[in-house]
């Protein structure tokens, strides 16, 4: 339902700031991808309110991740794996790279900076809904002593909850266009997206609720995840968590189907 | 710094501010599926003086601009969608205007000024953008880097914040990631005959009021155009604070 | 969480961080417009005296330096027309020098993911932005763009009525050419003789020369992004974005 409130001038400014302070959160968010800091960031910048924290998720093209627990094993144990599993693959091929600790995420770069930003704040004052697009790039260096760096141009989807005055994420998606190795010529690709070797899906895993959420071979045709509309106050109905999901209607065939007639 | 204003059209004009960086928002993303519709039906005013500008001309009036940007884009979605289920028979069926494309420009860079008055504002923009699709009728995807600057004027009609003008400047294209857009440029002009540069827009050119061209893509012999000069505080939307002069040209 | 506002002090304090916000846009416009030789004059502190302006690799300190950066990049822009005009005379030998600045270079360094903070003795800010660019300057090579990662970082002061900078900070991760990968050895574009001039040309020196942020390389540690602002009081209780 739309949010069609008259405010004072007091709660205008209020939310004018708020508009702004959740702006600002998802910058800071830029740069602490950036620094490598996701278990600060899960620890700064998201819900940290027991019940908020059960119902976090963390979605992308392929899933969501639900309940902070699992985002966390996501997001920081299994990166923090993969990048020492690659330390060690760099230094095997290169023993000047120690393998220590302060070498971690050496030869990796990850810029994943926003734009376009659409924020609704719900009318209650109490939730907020935001869209934003990032022409993003991970760059990771690989035991051949080059770094393989990927465009990938994406959605970042936001619920945020407001938890004793400080806005906090509660649910994300990310959701990639496509990726595109820099130096290489995109339309060389496999037309299709191949859910086994697209990075992006197999840096996601198996995530707790794993569904096909936007799929990039019709474009934004599926429209997922939405902009975020004016609303009065948080459903389930308007989440960008996996309960606010609805597949489009009127779906029809899916990548590679009806060709059986041939 | 200091404003005449009172406190109250300070929190209006503030407000107003960031209610236009919303209206300029959804055009990216109605814009990125191709939801012409979704854009001028419902973000732009219809105001008699409403326009769109673009290199090729300006579109006036509300019709002017529903035919150029809605019916003819529509069009063009329409005409890919019928070569692209031969092709792909899982496309028949789905709303074919997304399907043409994800045209997305990016918005950055935002200089905004809310007129003392209340009634309007105005921004310039630098759009950073890609514009890619996946299944088309060439069989190849593709992914196009397509930089403009916008120049918007936007008025509070009816309780809302519409579109009023708006004037796309396109600066740079070039494909994702193969190409270098200032190299190629100068060897097509120093090649021993010269070829004509790329179109940067899709489809013909939809009829226009004031012809163009408007605007001058970057070009190693051109100057960088100011063709959407950044908006400065203002009283109120007129002649000398727009981004589209309020009368035709003389013909 | 800090000092709490007056609904009037709200206002003030969007206000300015509005007026920063444009005041960035305005900069990034006059580097597309080959107009650095305007950013001192209208962007800069003119009250006061640690003046900063940095790079990857070294800083101007002082009025004077930075004026004599900006300049240089007037001269240069100036230099790239002028090489163009002999290059190309049958499209270009009719200008005037006047008509003729501004042709060749092309750079654009959009402004993103504005963080900014305003002290709450209001006479000092802090911003953060991101800066996803591409530029051509022309080089030796001729022509060639670039696309460039990084972060505008800038301290910010009161004086007069309006904002102005002291401190700027802008530095890369990514200035790599179009179409190669930031990630591998660059195959830079073979010499043009009608270029070679720019060889020649040299920025002022640096008032400190130093590494102050090294570009992507594989084997890079991980270089963190310019220090995020943090709400403070008044300026000496917060860092700067200044180089020593």
């Amino acid at each position: 339902m739309a949010n069609s409130r008259q405010y004072t001038d007091e709660e205008l400014i209020q939310r004018v700031w708020d508009v702004e302070e959740i702006k600002k959160l998802i910058h800071k968010r830029v740069i602490y991808i950036a620094n490598e800091m996701r278990k600060e960031e899960l620890n700064d910048l998201w819900v940290q309110d027991p019940e908020h924290k059960k119902t976090a998720s963390f979605g992308r093209n392929t899933g969501y991740y639900t309940g902070m627990d699992a985002i966390y094993d996501y997001y920081v144990v299994h990166h923090q794996n993969e990048r020492e599993e690659q330390l060690k693959k760099l230094h095997a091929a290169n023993p000047a790279i120690a393998d220590i600790p302060q070498n971690l995420h050496i030869g990796c770069l990850s810029s994943h900076p926003v734009s376009t930003g659409l924020v609704e704040l719900a009318g209650d004052g109490k939730t907020a809904k935001g869209l934003w697009y990032a022409i993003a790039q991970e760059t990771e260096a690989q035991p051949d002593g080059t770094g393989k760096a990927l465009w990938m141009p994406e959605k970042i989807a936001v619920d945020f909850v407001k938890e004793n005055d400080d806005w906090k994420i509660w649910h994300i998606v990310v959701s990639t266009d496509l990726v595109s190795e820099a130096g290489e010529d995109y339309s060389e690709q496999e037309v299709y997206h191949n859910y086994e070797t697209n990075p992006v899906d197999v840096e996601f895993g198996t995530p707790t609720i794993a569904k096909l959420i936007h799929n990039t071979d019709f474009n934004w045709w599926d429209n997922y995840p939405p902009m975020p509309e004016a609303y009065e106050t948080f459903s389930d109905a308007v989440s960008y968590g996996p309960e606010g999901y609805v597949r489009p209607a009127l779906y029809g065939l899916d990548s590679k189907e009806g060709r059986n007639f041939r | 710094m200091k404003s005449q204003l009172s406190l109250h059209e300070r929190i209006r004009n503030a407000n107003a501010s960031q209610e236009v960086e919303k209206v300029k928002a959804r055009h990216t993303y109605l814009h990125g599926r191709a939801d012409a519709t979704g854009e001028w039906a419902d973000i732009w005013s219809r105001d008699p003086n409403c326009s769109w500008a673009h290199i090729f001309g300006r579109m006036r009036g509300f019709d002017q601009v529903w035919y150029g940007s809605v019916a003819q884009y529509d069009k063009m979605s329409f005409e890919n969608a019928i070569e692209l289920m031969n092709i792909y028979p899982e496309t028949a069926g789905k709303d074919p205007r997304p399907l043409m494309e994800a045209s997305v420009h990016t918005l950055v860079t935002d200089i905004i000024e809310v007129a003392e008055d209340g009634m309007s504002a105005r921004g310039s923009f630098i759009t950073p953008g890609v514009i890619h699709s996946t299944l088309t009728t060439d069989q190849k995807k593709y992914c196009n880097v397509l930089w403009e600057r916008y120049g918007s004027d936007f008025v509070y009609e009816d309780g809302k914040w519409k579109y009023l003008h708006e004037q796309v400047c396109p600066d740079i294209l070039s494909r994702m990631d193969c190409l270098n857009w200032a190299a190629e440029e100068y060897a097509r002009i120093t090649a021993p005959e010269e070829k004509e540069a790329p179109p940067v827009t899709l489809g013909e050119a939809p009829p226009v009021t004031d012809p163009g061209p408007l605007h001058l893509p970057y070009s190693v012999l051109g100057k960088p155009q100011n063709t959407v000069p950044w908006p400065e505080p203002y009283h109120t939307l007129d002649d000398e604070n727009t981004y589209t002069s309020f009368v035709k040209p003389q013909e | 969480m800090g000092k709490t506002y007056s609904t009037e002090e709200l206002v003030s304090r969007w206000e300015d961080q509005r007026y920063m916000k444009n005041l960035m846009g305005k900069y990034a416009n006059c580097v597309i417009l080959n107009k650095e030789h305007e950013i001192f004059d209208r962007f800069w502190s003119k009250k006061e005296e640690n003046l900063c302006l940095s790079f990857n690799d070294g800083a101007y300190k002082g009025a004077e330096a930075i004026k004599a950066y900006y300049e240089a990049e007037y001269r240069r822009n100036d230099l790239v027309a002028h090489l163009l005009q002999k290059r190309f005379p049958e499209k270009l030998g009719s200008l005037s020098d006047e008509e003729l600045y501004g042709i060749g270079p092309f750079k654009v360094k959009p402004m993103s993911c504005p963080i900014i903070e305003i002290a709450e003795d209001h006479q000092t800010a802090k911003g953060l932005w991101y800066c996803q660019g591409a530029y051509n300057k022309v080089e030796g090579c001729g022509p060639v763009a670039r696309w460039t990662w990084g972060y505008f970082a800038v301290d910010f002061t009161y004086e007069d009525d309006e904002w102005k900078i002291f401190n700027l900070m802008y530095v890369n991760d990514i200035d790599c050419i179009c179409g190669q990968s930031w990630g591998k050895e660059e195959k830079p574009y073979p010499p043009l003789p009608e270029f070679q001039e720019l060889a020649d040309f040299k920025y002022p020196e640096y008032s400190v020369k130093k590494t102050i942020r090294l570009l992507y390389a594989p084997d890079r540690v991980l270089t963190k992004a310019p220090e995020i602002p943090v709400p403070y009081r008044t300026f000496a209780e917060t860092f700067s974005y200044g180089i020593c």
